[in-house]
């Protein structure tokens, strides 16, 4: 899926993947509080079966939902990984961009998302509805040899190494 | 093409102590964010028209154009307003982690990057693009855009509206 258009010079890309919004919705709902701005989540957590299952599915590492309050901006920092990132709730004024280019993601939807380069994501809402995204993390090597994937990430020093499943 | 280095060189030095002289005048407040180079009066005086055209301009009386009058003892910055029929000029800030809302306003816009950092961009439409310091640039928007500052440090500009005559020499969508 993510290997279709991943490669070092891809700024993003969509990920042929199915995301049902309703029961995405449902899973988001079903958590208590996703007021700040990282919320981890739980590997297996029992009241959100369609979350586990894409990161299963999508093999992500340490997911989180992100909340973008509004009229903010910030970037993720670098390191071995890149971004998998899927809005739940977001609209046109939030954007992501990736150097030169833009990106405005759509909900239910997957994107790759090249974090090696220089990148930033902002709110520009002036409605000051707050945005969310599931965002997950993919090694390096995901990006350059499938056949590598998924690699033994107990070997890496990343503390994201726990988050392996 | 959304932005275009303008062909004018800055006196970076000049630049920088005008500006401290601007701000160490006791009437601009601590938390500024914006503060007018410009004013809509002849005789205006900076301790009473340093805000006169911050904000939305929906919540002001005057219009664009009518913010064309000097209104500080700044030479290197006047002259570069005045060579190129710059007006309703400002000094902003942007604070680390923030954005502007997605807009678009009635004029193209020049700038003057004075402190930044990577992480400081501008998008207008489909383009992403970083300003250096110390230059002038021409930016189309009247396009939908917005700037960001994912730094950790404050971004200070100089920033105008243009001309229509002027933006005719940069905007290559204009017949």
């Amino acid at each position: 899926m993510i290997e279709d258009f991943a490669s070092k010079n891809s700024h993003y890309g969509r990920v042929n993947y199915h995301i049902d919004p309703a029961a995405f919705r449902k899973d988001f709902r079903s958590l208590d509080d996703v007021s700040l701005k990282e919320t981890f989540l739980k590997q297996d957590d029992p009241r959100t079966p369609t979350f586990n299952k894409v990161i299963k599915d999508l093999n992500l590492l340490n997911p989180n939902l992100l909340r973008i309050i509004s009229k903010t901006a910030f970037c993720w920092s670098k390191g071995d990984f890149s971004r998998v990132i899927i809005p739940i709730m977001t609209s046109e004024e939030c954007k992501i961009t990736i150097e030169e280019k833009v990106l405005t993601p759509k909900n239910f939807r997957v994107y790759w998302i090249n974090t090696f380069k220089m990148h930033a994501i902002f709110n520009g809402d002036g409605t000051y509805e707050d945005k969310i995204f599931l965002v997950g993390s993919v090694p390096l090597d995901y990006r350059y040899d499938k056949k590598k994937w998924p690699i033994n990430l107990s070997r890496r020093s990343s503390p994201l190494a726990r988050y392996i499943f | 093409m959304y932005f275009r280095e303008v062909d004018y060189q800055i006196d970076e030095k000049a630049f920088q102590e005008e500006v401290t002289y601007i701000l160490s005048h006791r009437f601009i407040p601590r938390d500024w964010l914006q503060i007018s180079l410009q004013t809509i009066n002849e005789d205006g005086k900076p301790e009473d028209d340093w805000d006169v055209t911050i904000g939305r301009l929906s919540k002001h009386d005057h219009k664009e154009p009518d913010v064309r009058y000097l209104l500080w003892d700044t030479p290197a910055i006047n002259e570069m307003i005045s060579r190129f029929g710059f007006y309703r000029c400002r000094l902003v800030k942007s604070p680390p982690k923030t954005s502007l809302t997605w807009h678009y306003d009635l004029s193209d816009r020049f700038h003057v990057p004075l402190v930044t950092n990577l992480g400081c961009n501008m998008v207008i439409e489909d383009q992403c693009f970083h300003l250096p310091a110390f230059k002038l640039f021409w930016t189309n928007t009247k396009r939908m855009h917005t700037s960001y500052n994912v730094s950790s440090e404050w971004r200070t500009h100089i920033l105008g509206c243009v001309t229509p005559a002027f933006s005719s020499l940069y905007d290559s969508s204009l017949p």
